[in-house]
């Protein structure tokens, strides 16, 4: 290849790397700052009140002085913590019975039932129960988030497992795995795709209900520290928690792929 | 190919007797097999041919211990053969490897499970990782991988525990002519080096005159043995030399008649 040719190719990869990153980046961004914008002059131009929606400019200073007051501190800590109790939960018991399931029908039969039961009722429904149950503590709040993020686990971790290929396993046992090895050693990695779909539903899910539910109890967390502000009129600071709390939804989105990304890297496909 | 893996286990004898299989599906139950014997001898290489759908597949499933026959038993060396087991290696169309761990790790499962220590069973690994051409794509994970390299990786798993007898499930199936070719010529050189019992499912004629000494021809659902078929072409075989062979035509030809339904139309 002559010199002129190796550069009119390097030109060719460089045009393609560049649209390449402006679809991947540059659009994104337009989008962003649109909503942005729309954010801060709809309420300026007096298209919406600025007591329903702030301008983008009144809510963002006020970010910062939140991470200083300790009542929001400790709202957040308590969130984190009936969050992660609650998720833990979900993810150690629902996977291994979404897979046990799968491979046992009298396990399915006994299951089954109860599932169905929980799947219908609403989550919100359960926050009042268990709470005349257990009181407004950290049990009730944590099993609402496992048994609402439970679903999803269960069901990806039955279908996940139910659907690897039969062949799979019996490669395992003619290869020495006992029956009962085959359940750890091979039905749950081949079903690990599907698992990390379900979890990454039980991850927005999870945060969905624990809003709710501390909507609903108005006792401690940053559900009940947005409504008392809601209450008292301080509009910018509800939509600067909102902000607070979608941001941190996102990061965890985030954290998901980039976990998935690097322990998982046999995955096929996108994450 | 090398030669620097051999066996140390002794080639077994194979054995179904009166086998017989039915699906149940319920109010139907559909007969698969109808009464079959058939016996792979130490060292031999055997071909179960047939059209699709005929059951072959089914049969040497039973074979492995994957499905217990309606009727009939599997015998390994003149004793029942139990559940499936590392004497009895099977190596499937669809490859089917362990997707989460890479070639190496794919190729040393079967002595991990067997407790060879990770410096051995690695060293062993890459010995058949080697045989089959693949040792530098050891660290890659299969999705990295074409469809011939694949199998070629399933083989070199399966040969790696040192099977008594090796099953194979139409493997070359879904494979391109060309590494279709690669891959006979190669399992025939590692059948000719490691002398092992054989027992390969097929549904083509040409294949199975190639590899085989002994054709079991089957006919349609529900199976039965329709000839044995002895495969006396001389060892060892290349395409030219075979297809150049008079003996070549008339057995083709003989083969593919038993195929149809009606034999010599």
């Amino acid at each position: 290849m002559t010199t002129a040719a190796v550069a009119a190719k390097t030109a060719d990869t460089n045009t393609v790397q560049t649209r390449h990153r402006v679809r991947q980046v540059v659009v994104p961004l337009v989008t962003l700052l649109v909503v942005l914008a729309a954010w801060e002059l709809l309420p300026r131009l007096g298209v919406v009140r600025s007591t329903v929606l702030p301008p983008l400019s009144t809510v963002l200073p006020i970010l910062p002085s939140l991470w200083v007051d300790t009542a929001f501190v400790s709202s957040l800590g308590a969130s984190a913590l009936r969050w992660s109790v609650g998720l833990a939960l979900a993810i150690v018991i629902a996977i291994p019975l979404g897979i046990v399931m799968a491979r046992s029908r009298t396990i399915f039969a006994f299951v089954n039932p109860l599932m169905v039961l929980t799947y219908s009722v609403p989550k919100a429904a359960l926050v009042l129960i268990f709470t005349l149950w257990f009181g407004v503590g950290l049990l009730s709040s944590s099993l609402v988030i496992a048994i609402g993020c439970g679903t999803p686990l269960i069901i990806s971790a039955y279908h996940g497992a139910k659907g690897i290929n039969t062949h799979l396993v019996w490669s395992a046992s003619a290869l020495g795995t006992s029956r009962h090895d085959v359940l750890r050693r091979i039905v749950f990695p081949a079903a690990l795709p599907e698992i990390l779909a379900g979890l990454r539903t039980a991850l927005q899910l999870s945060l969905f209900i624990l809003l709710a539910s501390e909507f609903l109890i108005r006792q401690t967390g940053i559900g009940a520290y947005m409504f008392n502000n809601l209450d008292v009129g301080q509009y910018p600071t509800v939509w600067a928690i909102m902000l607070t709390v979608a941001a941190i939804g996102v990061l965890l989105d985030w954290l998901y792929v980039r976990l998935v990304r690097v322990c998982v890297p046999w995955l096929e496909g996108e994450v | 190919m090398s030669s620097t893996t051999t066996s140390t286990v002794s080639p077994k004898r194979l054995e179904g007797r009166g086998i017989r299989h039915v699906f149940d599906g319920g109010k139907s139950s559909v007969p698969a097999i109808e009464g079959i014997d058939i016996e792979a001898r130490p060292g031999e290489f055997l071909s179960i041919l047939g059209p699709s759908g005929c059951g072959k597949s089914t049969l040497l499933y039973i074979l492995a211990g994957f499905i217990a026959p309606t009727e009939g038993q599997v015998l390994l060396q003149n004793e029942v053969a139990g559940p499936p087991g590392p004497e009895r290696g099977i190596v499937f169309q669809d490859f089917v490897l362990f997707p989460w761990m890479s070639v190496v790790d794919n190729v040393a499962y079967g002595l991990r499970e067997q407790g060879v220590r990770k410096a051995e069973r690695t060293e062993i690994a890459l010995r058949y990782l080697q045989m089959v051409g693949l040792e530098s794509s050891a660290q890659s994970f299969p999705k990295e991988l074409s469809g011939g390299m694949k199998q070629r990786v399933a083989i070199a798993r399966t040969l790696a525990t040192d099977p008594a007898v090796l099953l194979m499930d139409e493997p070359f199936g879904a494979l391109d002519a060309l590494t279709r070719s690669i891959l006979q010529d190669q399992l025939s050189d590692v059948w000719t080096s490691t002398k092992k019992t054989v027992v390969f499912v097929t549904h083509s004629v040409e294949e199975a005159i190639f590899l085989s000494d002994r054709i079991y021809v089957m006919s349609k659902r529900p199976s039965t043995v329709r000839e044995i078929v002895n495969v006396e072409l001389p060892r060892p075989r290349t395409r030219e030399s075979m297809l150049q062979d008079p003996a070549y035509g008339s057995l083709h030809e003989h083969v593919r008649g038993l195929l149809m339904d009606s034999p010599g139309s």
